[in-house]
């Protein structure tokens, strides 16, 4: 299907393949989270005007949140949580995949001027830290993040993380885990050379709860003590009906 | 097959909760106990975040305890006034339990207390019940045993506000059933429990209760307490998920009737030497999570 699509635009718009800028499209620009939601796979596909050696960088960010790390101590005999730093904002999600599996220092070092990639996002804590005691919070915060699955990098090419052709075309998967949180997606793609942004395009991904999901989660949130009143009365009439279907047994 | 739970936000397989219900269903439905013990610790080890599998087993606990009251109601088997005493307790304490459940989440220390608490009362409960039924399996093997008196006097029978409770047929202060429902209320606020693992047995050795009423008499006040937990988790924490807790009934109702249909199969002090087993079990599982060294010393919540 997005074969023929690229086919049929490589046809039609035949400088579609050499313009200067990346062109990229999704395969599905939003995402609902409704009964059966356990995750989904996108296609992020399309052209740009490259050449061999170019390197190409994808991101994907998710809505932001406050994060707390927790430290466990040993504390006679039990591991109980004792220190712990709140971030502000940090990225719920963040896919990345780098077109090459080593990268030039000068294109890493824009990647980190930039920000792009969770290993280069500057975050804050709430409260004032040593740099040096910073790292090693904020080092574990990325590592937790990544044991989740909620913040990925990927390098190199594969049918897994890209697969460029010709420098030309471009098709890499984004798949999403079922714990992301709804919100708005960030989707950027950059085509680096010696150290440069040469082109870039964004694009965005919607994830939003829908139908039972949605009603039964505004219910619980924006009409609480309905909500509390309902689940009461919900249990009361499950078990009364159980104990009388089962009398007889 | 998976559904999306909208309250605890994480996908599971639809088999996978009814099972649970239906396997905790069966232990409970054997053994006579609730299963909220099992079933909260189990729904944690299983990813659901803590505080939506203590509210939601609140939650289904309310049904579970209604569908089992109703037999022992229609034999005459519930002492209200005791019940109605120790729901008094058990709401005053329960609500002070979800507030302290609020707190310590907001102190990040919720998991080690609901892990202490399990351990410390798991742990007591699970060898006291494995020295009673060792001890009644041992004297079932040596016959002309005498039986002891039903209870005996001590100085709590000395409190002021005495009441009769004569389907209990006792004469004891009021104080002792309405702080035995609060100290239970506040645990089962914050452990997910119904309570019955506490409080059948002090209704039998502290109060003296004759032990025909004593499993009705619960089950009637753990209604009020986890409907009162159910009702304050969604107005304060929002974390009561009702369609995990909607499955987990439809399980539970289902094991329940096979359980206490293959209960007839053993005898009562076997039948307790194995629920102790269990609950040592569970009690060391929950034991060595907090003492063995962590693979990551570092955890993280995030905040909304």
């Amino acid at each position: 299907m997005i074969k023929y699509y690229i086919i049929f635009l490589v046809i039609f718009f035949p400088n579609f393949g050499f313009s200067k800028s990346i062109v990229a499209d999704l395969s599905s620009d939003s995402i609902s989270i409704n009964t059966g939601f356990n995750g989904a796979e996108l296609l992020l596909f399309g052209s740009f005007d490259g050449l061999e050696g170019d390197n190409l960088v994808i991101s994907v960010e998710g809505p932001k949140a406050d994060t707390i790390i927790y430290k466990k101590e040993y504390v006679s005999g039990i591991w109980i949580n004792r220190e712990n730093v709140t971030f502000k904002n940090v990225p719920s999600f963040y896919y990345t995949v780098h077109s090459n599996t080593n990268m030039d220092l000068e294109n890493l070092a824009l990647l980190k001027r930039e920000g792009i990639g969770s290993e280069n996002l500057e975050l804050k804590s709430i409260k004032e830290l040593h740099s040096e005691n910073l790292n090693v919070w904020r080092n574990s915060l990325e590592r937790r993040m990544r044991k989740r699955g909620m913040w990925v990098l990927k390098k190199g090419r594969g049918p897994e993380s890209i697969e460029i052709k010709n420098n030309k075309l471009f098709r890499a998967p984004v798949i999403i885990p079922a714990t992301v949180l709804p919100g708005e997606y960030k989707v950027s793609i950059f085509l680096l050379r010696n150290g440069k942004i040469l082109s870039k395009e964004n694009t965005k991904i919607s994830i939003q709860k829908t139908g039972l999901e949605a009603k039964i989660y505004n219910f619980a949130h924006e009409n609480s003590m309905m909500y509390g009143v309902f689940a009461v009365l919900l249990a009361l009439c499950a078990g009364y009906i159980a104990a009388f279907s089962f009398r007889k047994i | 097959m998976y559904i999306y739970l909208p309250i605890a936000e994480v996908s599971m397989n639809i088999f996978a909760i009814v099972g649970l219900g239906g396997i905790v269903g069966f232990l409970s439905g054997l053994f006579g106990v609730g299963g909220g013990f099992l079933m909260t610790p189990l729904l944690i080890f299983l990813g659901i975040p803590a505080a939506v599998a203590v509210s939601t087993e609140a939650n289904q606990i309310v049904a579970s305890s209604v569908s089992g009251v109703v037999a022992h109601w229609r034999k005459r088997n519930v002492d209200f006034m005791m019940g109605f005493i120790l729901l008094v307790g058990g709401i005053i304490g329960s609500s002070f339990g979800v507030w302290l459940f609020a707190f310590l989440k907001t102190i990040g220390q919720i998991e080690l207390v609901i892990r202490l608490a399990y351990v410390v009362f798991l742990g007591l409960i699970g060898f006291f019940m494995a020295w009673e039924s060792t001890k009644a399996i041992l004297k079932s093997r040596t016959p002309g045993a005498s039986r002891g008196k039903l209870h005996q006097h001590n100085w709590l029978h000395g409190l002021p506000f005495k009441i009769r409770f004569r389907r209990s047929k006792l004469y004891i202060s009021a104080l002792l059933p309405l702080f035995l429902g609060a100290f239970v209320g506040v645990l089962s606020a914050i452990m997910g429990v119904g309570g019955g693992f506490i409080i059948v047995p002090a209704m039998i050795y502290v109060l003296g209760m004759p032990t025909a009423v004593v499993v009705g008499t619960s089950l009637f006040q753990i209604i009020f307490v986890t409907a009162n937990i159910t009702f304050l988790q969604s107005i304060t924490t929002q974390t009561v998920d009702i369609i995990l807790a909607g499955l987990l009934m439809l399980g539970g109702v289902i094991g329940a009737q096979f359980g206490s249909n293959a209960s007839s199969l053993l005898r009562g002090e076997q039948l307790r030497g194995l629920l102790a087993l269990l609950v040592l079990a569970v009690c060391i599982k929950l034991f060595m999570d907090l003492t063995l060294a962590p693979t990551d010393i570092f955890s993280l919540e995030i905040v909304r």
